[in-house]
């Protein structure tokens, strides 16, 4: 009786565990679908080791490993502003990163955003992607002295 | 050329099983056509390669007694596995459960792979260069993008260098 139930439970184990994956699976294409968190920040480009603005404080060293890998010449980035922005399935949502600077974001469902930027009341950019987890996006332009501005889109969640 | 149906005929004919008219009638038949003679010599010889190799198997018994032996043994058979199976306790509500694993997870398996594939596809499109679809408003910009990093980079030409003034208020360099 033993015998012949053992083959059984070794089935019933492997069940369990490929309920667990769909399950695992089917929770992250759910989520896919929901809502994005998105982190946004207003940043400056620099050679300069300090910046004149006592407010601006360097990077977190995460971002600063990801703006390495840009063909930008900067060697110090300064976060001038950063919002967290939580957008569902199908909606937008529109920050004011500075006084002229704003920064439009749709979530477009799966994964796909659309950033739309406008300075000085002119939409600048209006850029769509696939943005997965982890993955940025930046948008950035010349300053005056060298240097630049760039608004680092990073998913969150 | 004979049928298929003289063939049969004669075939009878050789094991004998034809009433006494049509034997004679087929008798002649092979005396005068050379065409039966030889077909009836071929069946002849083939009768009797068959019965070379046929064992002759002799049963202690009648053939009605034989053949209701083996009857009474096929319904004891039948019987007896009746038997166990009304003797056999039910199955528990987790061996019926069990019953039904198997197909469940091959089922649950199929799932899976399809799930895999849905996120490959989508993983793929998301790292695909093609579904950079960029829309620019402002000519002479351009893309990069890094894939091991996951980063992408838009640079923008925008504001053109008499516009300097205007990106010191965006980003509130003194």
């Amino acid at each position: 009786m033993k015998s012949e139930l053992a083959p059984v439970s070794f089935w019933g184990l492997v069940f369990a565990g490929l309920l667990g994956f769909c399950l695992v699976f089917a929770s992250s294409a759910l989520a896919a679908d929901g809502a994005l968190k998105l982190e946004v920040q207003l940043l400056w480009g620099t050679n300069d080791s300090k910046s004149p603005d006592p407010k601006h404080k360097p990077v977190e060293p995460e971002v600063k490993k990801k703006l390495a890998v840009l063909p930008l010449k900067f060697s110090n980035y300064f976060e001038v502003n950063r919002k967290v922005l939580e957008i569902a399935n199908g909606a937008s949502r529109k920050e004011e990163l500075s006084d002229k600077c704003i920064v439009e974001i749709k979530n477009c469902g799966r994964s796909k955003v659309e950033v739309s930027l406008i300075g000085a009341g002119q939409q600048v950019v209006k850029q769509s992607q696939n943005l997965p987890k982890g993955e940025a996006l930046v948008v950035a332009g010349n300053a005056p002295n060298a240097t630049a501005w760039l608004v680092f889109v990073k998913r969150v969640d | 050329m004979m049928d298929e149906a003289k063939q049969l005929e004669l075939q009878a004919f050789l094991d004998g099983e034809l009433p006494p008219a049509k034997a004679a009638d087929w008798q002649r038949r092979m005396d005068a056509d050379p065409e039966v003679r030889a077909l009836g010599a071929q069946l002849k010889a083939s009768n009797e390669a068959l019965a070379i190799f046929e064992a002759e198997t002799r049963v202690p018994a009648s053939r009605d007694f034989y053949w209701s032996g083996i009857r009474r043994q096929i319904e004891l058979l039948e019987k007896a596995s009746a038997r166990r199976h009304e003797t056999e306790p039910p199955l528990s509500w987790l061996a019926r459960i069990r019953q039904y694993l198997v197909p469940a997870g091959v089922a649950a398996a199929f799932l899976i792979a399809g799930m895999l594939a849905t996120h490959q596809v989508r993983m793929a499109e998301s790292g695909h260069p093609v579904r950079l679809e960029a829309s620019l408003t402002s000519p002479g910009s351009f893309t990069y993008r890094d894939f091991s990093s996951g980063i992408t980079l838009v640079w923008l030409s925008y504001p053109a260098e008499k516009e300097f003034a205007e990106i010191d208020s965006i980003l509130n360099i003194p």
